[in-house]
């Protein structure tokens, strides 16, 4: 394999151009006219079908495929239905929505407003995370600006389709990402995850038939739609099709937002030459290559291809596509207690193993930092986990059972060196 | 801790309806209407809750329910003028985020989860907020500083105490 160089980017071709986000730039850069085409040339269902073409899967860190996802919305229900974006870009390390967010809103609100139309969709809420107060601020103008020229409210593009469009602020609260505990929290309670079955495709906001996509997923839909799921699938392997973005950070030399097809380059080189690899003088030891909730990699296995399956073939995942790379300015131990301490602040308190277990596993490895656990600590620390992994009601408490256990398995010297 | 004054528990309150009309289904308008009284004292007062409450109809009780749930809503005097948020998380404590902390807190006195005497400066540890591109990044209230050294958090906060950053 090696870095596709020549693969000019769809979801961050106006990285860094502070202009593009307004309305004015999108339209004149042929913007909407995926909207304009689902609206006068295709029907609901003609969209769905056409996603689910492109097996575009949601890029938010489950990878369920979006078209399928839509499918599921009841066609006839007297509810009203609503679509939900989910911009509470949590997940440690990621901070790609970010970007599409800054740089190319209304990328994001076209991919809502075709998602609307094909799951017949009269309201849509974008719920963003209180620390993007500033992209809040962005989406809200955009939003005003789509309304002036008839993007959104009644008609829209002077179609028999009316949409209205809100922004949500979040409130700090790592859960929220999860879709039902985003929905909770959209309704005014707390952000804790409902059961599931049912899903929110039949019971989603308010009770009513609801889609819940990722920013990133969105910004797919209006390629798919204005160049055919045939067009779409030639980026990417065969199961994980399209481009993705990949925020890499921690300990590289050029940290940032990279967008390649999926399955087109290794984790390594990702790390070592998009990113140019660690600072001098420090020495990489591993990397999350999917955000917090992935288990970790050594670099011995850093030749894996960056897709959904090759990562889930070596017992992680892709998740959100955050790259955190850990260099030898700290030990093993202490980025598994951060990792655990993260996943321990961000516990919404609703099932034991989680609420109990997490904060637990905290301690211990506190307790090993600080040069005071035993043997007896170790075996602790894989029975908490066992005791919570699978147990959880969510996958928050699952997560930082099974990292912990990466970390365990792949640096089992460093935590003997620690006890003795 | 003396008690908001009546005019800024006015503009609450029309804050408060204007968010109400916005989000008229359900409860939805309650996490928006706290942003509101955070935007205005920093903190939620008693006060404030009371005016949530009452516009919204639902319970004090209610309001404090949900909104102690979330990081950003806190129903203590903790939050000064200027509230510091360090993130610590994995990519910003492998460039150095430790150390940014451990310098705020001897340059500000206080440790997290504590206001200075003065009621300018508090300071939060907390998780990613989403600037791994150029750590260590911190926000002080809703704005992001990122790339932060120990210089520059000096500098924020020598512009903090002569009222001119823009946070």
């Amino acid at each position: 394999m090696s870095v596709p160089r020549d693969y000019r980017p769809l979801l961050l071709r106006n990285q860094g151009n502070e202009k593009a986000r307004h309305l004015d730039y999108y339209l004149a850069h042929g913007g909407y006219t995926a909207l304009k085409k689902a609206l006068f040339e295709m029907t609901p269902k003609d969209v769905i079908q056409e996603v689910m073409a492109s097996n575009l899967r949601g890029r938010g860190g489950a990878g369920f495929p979006t078209g399928l996802k839509w499918s599921f919305v009841p066609k006839d229900t007297d509810k009203p239905k609503y679509v939900v974006v989910n911009a509470d870009e949590g997940e440690p390390g990621t901070f790609k929505d970010r970007d599409i967010l800054r740089f190319d809103p209304h990328l994001m609100m076209e991919g809502a407003l075709i998602a609307a139309y094909a799951i017949g969709a009269r309201e849509t809420y974008i719920y963003i995370r209180a620390e993007y107060y500033a992209e809040y601020r962005i989406l809200l103008e955009e939003i005003e600006a789509a309304y002036k020229k008839r993007i959104l409210g009644q008609s829209v593009l002077g179609s028999n389709f009316d949409h209205d469009m809100y922004v949500f602020l979040g409130a700090g609260a790592y859960i929220c990402g999860e879709e039902t505990a985003l929905l909770e929290s959209l309704e005014g309670k707390q952000g804790q995850p409902r059961l599931r079955p049912p899903y929110p495709a039949t019971h989603g906001l308010y009770g009513c038939p609801t889609v819940v996509n990722n920013v990133e997923t969105l910004a797919n839909v209006p390629f798919i739609i204005e160049k055919g799921a045939q067009w779409y699938t030639q980026f990417g392997t065969e199961k994980s099709t399209g481009p993705k973005i990949f925020s890499i950070s921690g300990a590289v030399q050029k940290p940032g937002n990279y967008e390649f097809p999926l399955g087109s380059l290794t984790l390594g080189e990702l790390i070592y030459e998009v990113a140019q690899g660690g600072p001098p003088g420090r020495k990489i030891i591993g990397a999350f290559p999917g955000g917090i909730s992935a288990p970790v990699l050594t670099p011995e296995e850093f030749d894996t291809p960056l897709d959904y399956e090759s990562l889930a073939a070596k017992k992680t995942m892709l998740g959100s596509g955050a790259v955190m790379v850990m260099d030898d300015t700290f030990s093993p131990v202490t980025y598994a207690r951060r990792m655990v301490q993260f996943f321990s602040h961000e516990s919404c308190g609703k099932c034991t193993p989680c609420r109990e277990g997490v904060p637990w596993l905290l301690k211990i490895l506190r307790k090993i930092e600080a040069g005071k656990g035993t043997q007896h600590d170790l075996q602790l620390l894989r029975n908490v986990a066992d005791g919570i992994e699978g147990t959880t009601f969510c996958p928050l408490g699952h997560s930082a059972a099974v990292v912990l256990k990466s970390f365990l398995d792949k640096f089992p010297e460093a935590f003997e060196a620690a006890v003795k | 801790m003396k008690p908001p004054n009546p005019q800024a528990l006015d503009t609450l309150r029309q804050r408060v309806r204007a968010v109400k009309e916005r989000f008229p289904k359900g409860r939805t308008a309650l996490i928006q209407a706290l942003h509101e009284a955070r935007w205005l004292f920093h903190w939620i007062p008693p006060e404030a809750v009371a005016v949530i409450a009452e516009e919204l109809g639902v319970h004090e009780a209610e309001v404090r329910e949900v909104g102690s749930f979330y990081q950003y809503f806190k129903f203590e005097p903790v939050v000064g003028r200027y509230h510091f948020r360090i993130c610590t998380n994995i990519t910003c404590m492998v460039n150095g985020a430790y150390n940014l902390l451990e310098h705020l807190k001897g340059r500000l006195g206080i440790g997290p989860g504590e206001v200075t005497g003065d009621g300018r400066f508090s300071i939060e540890e907390v998780e990613c907020i989403g600037c791994g591109d150029r750590s260590p990044a911190i926000l002080i209230n809703d704005t992001r500083f990122e790339g932060v050294t120990p210089e520059v958090l000096d500098d924020l906060i020598d512009r903090a105490l002569k009222d001119e950053l823009d946070a």
